[in-house]
């Protein structure tokens, strides 16, 4: 190993290489600021570019883009509460009203720490576990999804306080009825598409992400006695990118067990960066000290993490775990390179140059964007006369990018009304998108495992996993019965 | 009031799903399945009605204060300033419709200094089509002014 390390370190450190990481960091980041256009989009754009290098110079550029994008994308959901890629969704549920109570720059600051050292973790792991973790990535199958998924979607209900349990379950169904528009994957029958064909791929998850979190949000602002609290043309303190002993060290050990989770998850193939930020913010919340510093460092930490664990099975078995390293995947056929098993043994200095490249590729990013974080705070602390305007203007950028059709704006304007009127009656809108982001995953694991067993439950239970991971799901379901019932014994005694 | 009357309208929405759901079409041996294109809708909706009927007879969860009729006012001018965009950038081209969005929101949301006005409504767009169309290449269609014209 230590001497693919030294191979790796050889590719990645010269001159011509550090530059790309460079470039790559430094234009993923800024196409992943736009609200829409994700790690994918920012792959796609550059693959153009990377044709004109070596493999691994173009494969260490690409692995710029993809983390450059990913911290790109927390910016925009903690500024203006736009996440443009799922796996930041998670990182807009305290950063972004840390931005509003004017705390803006230790949001970005935090998510900028947090990113670089869940990157780096999730590199390490990936040098020193990636033989043995493909191995796990390949004994997860649709039953193990499936119930992984069960268990992701009822801790949204289940974890919520009391009082948001039954909103919360309302609007995770909604989610999940969104998610089943569209083609069927598994028998490719139109569903509730009203005969429209601008529907038959779905609703994209971007007008989802901007109708519910940037447009309503704007609509809240431009109704509601509440404005923002942010102090006026406050300047930002270099010292507020400092964090105090005090607050890193909880935080380390936030960062730390959040990475682990989120390479874990992001190992397996289709879980991906957007189910790790969900599962570390949600374990956050429990077992944390629930503060919204832990709520932006835990998402961040896991999504970065998860992105390096995606490259596990791409580059040890050649399967693509999420749709980045689909494209990635592609770029590599492209330069003759085929992943799996052999590539470790026939091009050493690719495998281990975009591991290493990954490594510098969190300094890199780190170093870029620590000096802008001052510069982006300023945006929240615009006023809201001139805030609103452009968030309505990178809402519906963002969403006509992405697919170029008006039809789609016309369902974001609808979806944003009703979620207005949700947020207006108090129903937490995550469950929705984490409901709708999982839906397609949940019925395709679903629908396979129950074709597969014709519905005889009794064959799971050989598979050690489901077994594991059954049990935990129902330990998560009676937590509510038990903490009622504990309440009701302190009460009596 | 206006609670009541958003649970009876996802009611609606979710009875008319469960209607839709019920009317996919299946082929002769997805039908004989287990589970098929309309089973976890149907549970979904199923789920969902059982949810909302529940939430009639409760509380809402919470609720924010209404600000004042001019806000009102400014909402409604603003969703139907998006709904004119829509309509425009199709033949105006995104860029150009940007420009009017951006400029018309910001004057519907009281912001008056012309340098101000200028440089978001002129310089987004700009910078926009600069990074979209020219740096990264990507085609964006437009009747008069996008670059398929």
């Amino acid at each position: 190993m230590w001497d693919g390390i030294t191979t790796g370190l050889e590719t990645a450190l010269t001159l011509t290489n550090l530059l790309w990481v460079l470039v790559g960091c430094a234009a993923g980041t800024v196409v992943g600021m736009l609200p829409g256009l994700g790690p994918i989009t920012a792959i796609a754009l550059m693959i153009p570019i990377s044709y004109k290098l070596d493999p691994a110079g173009g494969l260490i550029m690409m692995a710029g883009v993809y983390y450059g994008a990913v911290f790109g994308g927390s910016t925009s959901a903690i500024l203006i509460n736009a996440p443009g890629v799922a796996s930041t969704v998670a990182t807009s549920f305290d950063g972004y009203p840390m931005a509003r109570e004017g705390r803006a720059g230790r949001a970005l600051a935090i998510a900028a720490y947090a990113s670089f050292a869940g990157g780096t973790l999730g590199a390490v792991a990936l040098m020193l576990f990636a033989g043995y973790l493909a191995a796990l990535a390949l004994a997860f199958q649709s039953p193990e999804y499936a119930l992984l998924l069960i268990l992701a979607l009822s801790s949204v209900v289940v974890f919520a306080p009391p009082g948001q349990r039954l909103p919360g379950l309302a609007t995770l169904l909604l989610g999940l009825i969104l998610g089943t528009v569209g083609t069927d994957q598994l028998a490719g029958v139109q569903r509730f598409t009203l005969g429209r064909l601008d529907l038959a791929d779905g609703i994209p998850f971007v007008i989802i992400v901007m109708s519910t979190f940037a447009l309503a949000e704007a609509f809240r602002m431009v109704i509601s006695d509440e404005q923002i609290s942010a102090p006026q043309g406050q300047a930002l303190r270099a010292a507020e990118l400092r964090i105090p002993l005090a607050q890193a060290r909880p935080l380390a050990r936030v960062v730390g067990r959040s990475s682990l989770l989120g390479f874990l998850v992001g190992v397996l193939p289709g879980a991906g960066a957007t189910l790790a930020s969900f599962f570390a913010y949600d374990l956050e919340k429990r077992i944390g000290n629930g503060s919204r510093e832990a709520g932006v460092a835990a998402p961040e930490a896991a999504n970065n993490a998860a992105s390096t664990g995606s490259f596990v099975p791409l580059l040890t078995l050649g399967i693509p775990g999420s749709g980045t390293t689909a494209v990635l995947l592609g770029v590599m056929l492209s330069y003759g390179l085929q992943p799996g098993p052999r590539l470790l043994t026939e091009q050493p200095e690719v495998f281990w140059g975009v591991i290493v490249s990954m490594y510098l590729g969190n300094i890199f990013l780190l170093g870029l964007n620590l000096p802008l974080i001052p510069y982006l705070a300023r945006l929240i602390n615009l006023p809201p006369k001139v805030l609103i305007p452009l968030i309505l203007g990178f809402a519906t950028l963002g969403v006509y990018l992405t697919t170029l059709n008006p039809f789609d704006l016309i369902v974001m304007l609808g979806l944003a009304l009703i979620a207005l009127a949700l947020r207006w009656f108090g129903f937490p809108l995550a469950p929705l998108l984490l409901g709708f982001i999982l839906s397609g995953l949940l019925e395709e694991n679903l629908r396979r495992t129950l074709l597969l067993y014709d519905g005889r439950a009794f064959f799971l239970l050989e598979r050690p996993a489901v077994v594991a991971i059954g049990a935990i799901t129902l330990v998560v379901w009676m937590l509510p019965l038990w903490q009622r019932l504990r309440v009701r014994g302190g009460a009596d005694g | 009031m206006g609670y009541r009357l958003l649970i009876g309208l996802l009611l609606a929405v979710t009875v008319g799903y469960l209607t839709l759901a019920r009317r996919i079409p299946l082929d002769p041996w997805s039908a004989e399945e287990l589970v098929n294109s309309r089973t976890l809708p149907t549970l979904f909706g199923s789920l969902l009605t059982l949810v909302l009927l529940g939430l009639l007879f409760t509380q809402p969860p919470g609720a924010l204060r209404f600000g004042s009729r001019p806000q009102g006012i400014r909402l409604f001018a603003l969703v139907a300033l998006l709904g004119s965009f829509i309509a425009l950038l199709q033949y105006a081209g995104i860029w150009l419709a940007m420009t009017a969005l951006l400029l018309a929101a910001l004057l519907i949301m009281g912001e008056r200094r012309l340098p101000w006005l200028v440089a978001l409504s002129v310089g987004i767009p700009f910078g926009g089509w600069l990074l979209v169309e020219r740096w990264l290449g990507v085609y964006v269609p437009g009747i008069l002014f996008g670059t398929g014209a």
